[in-house]
This record gives structure tokens, sequence and C-alpha cells, in this order.
């Protein structure tokens, strides 16, 4: 009889990584794995390093010191997974078989490409992951064009398809993001990441600044879309019910320094630091 | 003229115009800087093509000056005397017989052959900056060749008008690599672009940067596989003489609406009624 695998690969080796803006302001030493189809959540209060963590690991800022090295299963080539050859982050096959990248050790142009095709990252705020000026088709349809899809039929439909996905109406594709409300402008973000079906998503606070019944919808609607797809994730919140909600692993960070992980359930029912106790308690139960 | 050099522009200043132009033939397409000088007009009257056009002018070169085409306007007319005053150059209207040709807005009619130059005036020489404002950003995109988001502003054209409304500065890719903007001639002209015998130059004299066209270069213009690039096409004929085929402006002639298509580029017009006379 086959087993299932028990132990899923690593996919993101984060190794020491120390990004200082001055003493204790930023992260410090931080260093995990997140294993394929994990939804790993950080929480920690405003200041705690959590955002700028989240920076150098979607490739935005280069850390002081340390690695990010993200991994590849072997057994799973690119070009295999989403059908086209256009999808390689670089024409040299022999660089795409690679199984290891570090990725601040890679090229610029390499790692903006694996940002565009394998990864994802959805802002806190829409209006810095959404091109406000063009409707909702065009933000959907931008990354797909940037892997050279040249067909507005097919390129309108998926649009529509992503749309129904993330509970927009369909009907609305020529619309400027602008004419959305806060909780649809998020949406909309999301399907604009998604749908190149990322790998790796990484989101900044993804509900925060909607009021709380849109955010019960879009969490239910995340948590679908993660366990459809098999995303793997890194969550960065204050808001402990959205990370108990989505994430099966939390990293507790305090003035740039991580205090303590488990899983989320361990961690938010039996807290052991001091300050993850505080945290906890501090949160109000209607 | 007593008391200028001449084409007015000093050598060293030529000097540097030409070795930028010499980097720009040789990347087909890419923007590369040089130091605009203040020339005696205002910006947007045609700087840029200005300081080409003095830079590559020989003193018996024969020169034509366009402006949408026509040789009689005030445009076109002003840097064709400018250039008489300061090169003492022969100038003429026949795009037969001139070397080097200064437009704005068009491409002649007539082909071009081997040996001739045509200079563009350029507004905004950079293609993505209506989607991204940040230079430093859209030279990044240029090299790392991530044109994604020229394809965005074609599909918005398309979901707003049901097809591509962009007439003018149409983009192209020149030689499969570089995006370029081919400054405001009608997208009528891009397939003049393709394969063109002449050199073309485009410079931008407020954005201080020029580019290049070598001939019998690979232009293609941007477009979807469901809806290709069309060139703009008239019912009417022109009226004076009777072309078919040329890009044609609108005339009205009175008030009570009367109005009159006629061929944009005069020279090629002229021709043609000389020869059906």
């Amino acid at each position: 009889m086959k087993k299932p695998a028990l132990e899923r690969p690593v996919l993101l080796d984060v190794q020491d990584i120390t990004r200082l803006y001055g003493p204790a302001k930023g992260c410090e030493t931080i260093d995990f794995q997140l294993h394929a189809g994990e939804v790993l959540g950080i929480v920690g209060e405003s200041g705690s390093g959590k955002s700028t963590l989240l920076r150098v690991l979607a490739g935005l800022e280069a850390p002081d010191a340390g690695r990010v090295l993200y991994r590849r299963s072997s057994n799973e080539p690119e070009a295999a997974r989403t059908g086209t050859g256009r999808n390689e982050i670089s024409g040299d096959p022999k660089e795409n078989a690679e199984a290891e990248l570090d990725l601040y050790a890679i090229g610029e142009a390499r790692r903006r490409a694996l940002l565009r095709l394998e990864w994802g990252l959805v802002h806190q705020n829409p209006r810095d992951g959404l091109r406000m000026g063009v409707s909702a088709g065009a933000n959907i349809g931008e990354r797909l064009m940037a892997q050279g899809q040249r067909h507005y039929g097919r390129l309108r439909a998926t649009g529509q398809d992503w749309m129904r996905q993330v509970e927009l109406d369909p009907g609305r594709i020529d619309d400027a993001p602008r004419t959305f409300s806060g909780g649809m402008q998020q949406r909309l973000q999301i399907a604009r990441t998604l749908v190149t079906r990322p790998r790796l998503v990484f989101m900044d606070e993804p509900t925060g600044g909607l009021d709380v019944s849109v955010q019960a919808r879009l969490l239910d609607m995340l948590r679908t879309l993660v366990r459809q797809l098999g995303l793997s994730v890194v969550l960065v919140t204050h808001d402990l019910a959205v990370a108990r909600l989505l994430a099966h692993r939390l990293m507790v960070m305090r003035r740039g320094q991580v205090v303590e992980t488990g899983l989320t359930d361990q961690i938010l029912d039996d807290p052991q630091h001091e300050y993850t106790q505080l945290l906890v308690s501090s949160v109000l139960t209607p | 003229m007593d008391g200028y050099n001449f084409a007015y522009l000093d050598e060293q200043t030529k000097r540097m115009i030409r070795r930028a132009l010499l980097k720009a033939v040789a990347i087909p397409g890419y923007q590369v800087p040089f130091g605009g000088r203040e020339m005696p007009m205002p910006y947007g009257w045609g700087t840029g093509g200005v300081q080409l056009t003095a830079s590559i002018l020989g003193a018996d070169d024969i020169l034509k000056v366009i402006d949408q085409g026509a040789d009689d306007t005030t445009n076109a007319v002003s840097i064709r005397h400018f250039f008489q005053r300061v090169a003492g150059v022969e100038t003429t209207t026949a795009t037969t017989t001139a070397d080097v040709i200064q437009t704005r807005h068009r491409i002649p009619e007539t082909p071009l052959r081997s040996g001739q130059v045509l200079v563009f005036q350029v507004p905004i020489p950079e293609p993505l900056r209506f989607i991204e404002p940040s230079e430093q950003e859209t030279r990044l995109m240029h090299a790392l060749e991530e044109y994604g988001v020229m394809h965005v502003k074609l599909y918005e054209d398309i979901a707003r008008y049901g097809h591509i409304a962009t007439t003018y500065a149409y983009p192209v890719k020149v030689d499969g690599r570089y995006v370029m903007d081919p400054s405001p001639i009608p997208k009528f002209d891009n397939p003049k672009l393709d394969g063109n015998p002449a050199l073309m130059l485009f410079g931008a004299g407020r954005e201080k940067r020029l580019y290049a066209i070598p001939p019998y270069t690979r232009v293609e213009s941007l477009d979807f596989e469901d809806h290709p690039f069309e060139i703009q096409s008239w019912e009417h004929t022109c009226a004076l003489c009777g072309s078919d085929h040329s890009y044609l402006d609108e005339v009205i002639t009175d008030d009570k609406g009367g109005r009159m298509f006629v061929c944009s580029d005069t020279d090629y017009c002229q021709t043609r009624r000389g020869e059906v006379a």
C-alpha cells in the first residue's frame, strides 16, 4: 500500500535573516522553514518587524545578513505544471532545473521574473496592489499578459472566471477599481494575484481596514482558495482571529525577534512566552 | 551667416549628439540620453528634431521639413527658414530630392529610398510612461523586457471601445527587442516603419532622449491575436488628387457643414495632380 508522504517538502528556507534600520528596529536573526501547502502566520504588535520580514521574504528588500532559499521540488518542473514554455524564469533549461534558488544571489531579472510568475504578494491596501486607472479585467489580466498571453477573448474569459471565484459580479469586469468598495478591491487584488496560480503567496494584513462582516466573508473565501489551489502562504497580521482561521502554524514576533513558534491552536490555547500570553489574553471576546 | 557656427549648434555639441546617434543606431529602439541644448524656439516646436537635423546636416544636403504632412504650415516654414539662415543649405518640398527630411506627425507617402534620413520630433519618448511614472522603473522594465503592461493599455482600449482605439503614437517593437513610441505619427504610418530603406532618427528635446530605427529593421505593431493591428481607412478619396490610398485630412470649408477630404501629404498630392494634368 502506498502511504502518503508525511513530511511535505520545504518550499522556503529562511536562514538567519537580519534587516535592521536601527537597534531593535526591523527584524533580527529570523530562521524558519515553510513547507509546501502550509499557511504560516506571523503575528505581533505594530513595530515588531513583521512587515520588514515580509518585505525581505518577498524579494522587495535585501537583508543585511542571511539567506532566503526557494526550493522547487524537482519532480514537478515548472513548464509541465503550467503547460507553457513561456513561464520559465530564464531561457536556460539548466537554470530552470535548478532545485534551489537563493533569492538575493540570483540576478534582479530572475528575481523579478520569479515574483511575477511563481510568487504573489497581496498588499494591505488594495490601492498599492491594483492599477487604479484601468478596469478590473485589465488588472486581472496583467500578470497573464506579462507571461505572454495575447488573446483578448481568453484573457477576458479568465478575468470573468476569477471574478466569480472571488465572489465579484463578472458583469463589472469593465468597471474601474475605484468604483469598487474596499472589500471588493481587496477581492480584486486577490484575483489579480492568484490568476497565474502562484505557488507561494505573501499576504500583508489582507483584512486590515475592512469591517467585521466583510472580513469574515473574505477570510472564508481565502480559506477556500488556499485549500483548492494548494497554496503556500506567509500571512502577516496583528489580528489573532485572522491567524486562527487561516494559519496552520504561527510565529510570534516582538522587537524584531521571534519569541515563540508552534501550531496555531497550541500557541493560542497554551501560550508559553509571557509576551504571547499577554497578546492572547488581550483579545476581547464578546 | 556671420556670428553662428554652421547649422547653429557648436561643433562639440554636434559631436556629442552624433555619438549618441551612433549608439542609438547600434541598439535599435533604445532611448539614448543626450545633453539637449536650448534652441531659439520653445519646447514642443521640435527642438529635439532640430538638434538632430543640425548635427547630421552637411553643406550640400537638401533639406525638407514637414508638419502634419504639409510643407506650408507654420512650424515647417519656420524650421525650414531657420536652417536656410544658419546653415545656408538648399531646401525643397519634394520628397524624392531631399536628403534629410525633418517631420512631425507623418511619414511621407512617397516611398523613401536608401540614403535618405528621416528626423522625427518627439514629445514623449517613453511608451511606458502612461502606466509607470517612475523613470528608474521604466528603464528597468526596458532592460528586463517587462512589456506586459503595454498590452494592458490595448486591452483597456478594447474593453472600453470594442477595438484598439489608439490611433497615433501606436507602440511598436523594434527588431524583436525594444518597445518604442514612434512619436505621434498616425498608426496609418506604422507599416512604413517596417523594413524602411531610410534611416529614421527620433529626437525628444524636452526629455533629452534620442533613438533610431536603422534601415531595413523589423518593426512590429503590438496587438492581440483576436484583435490584430489595423490601419485607418476612409470611405472618401482625396478631393484634389483622387488618391484612395493616402492619409486624408478632413477640412471644413464653410459654416454650413461643407467639408472635403484631402491628402495630408501636400507634396504627394501636388505631384499626383501634376501627373494627372
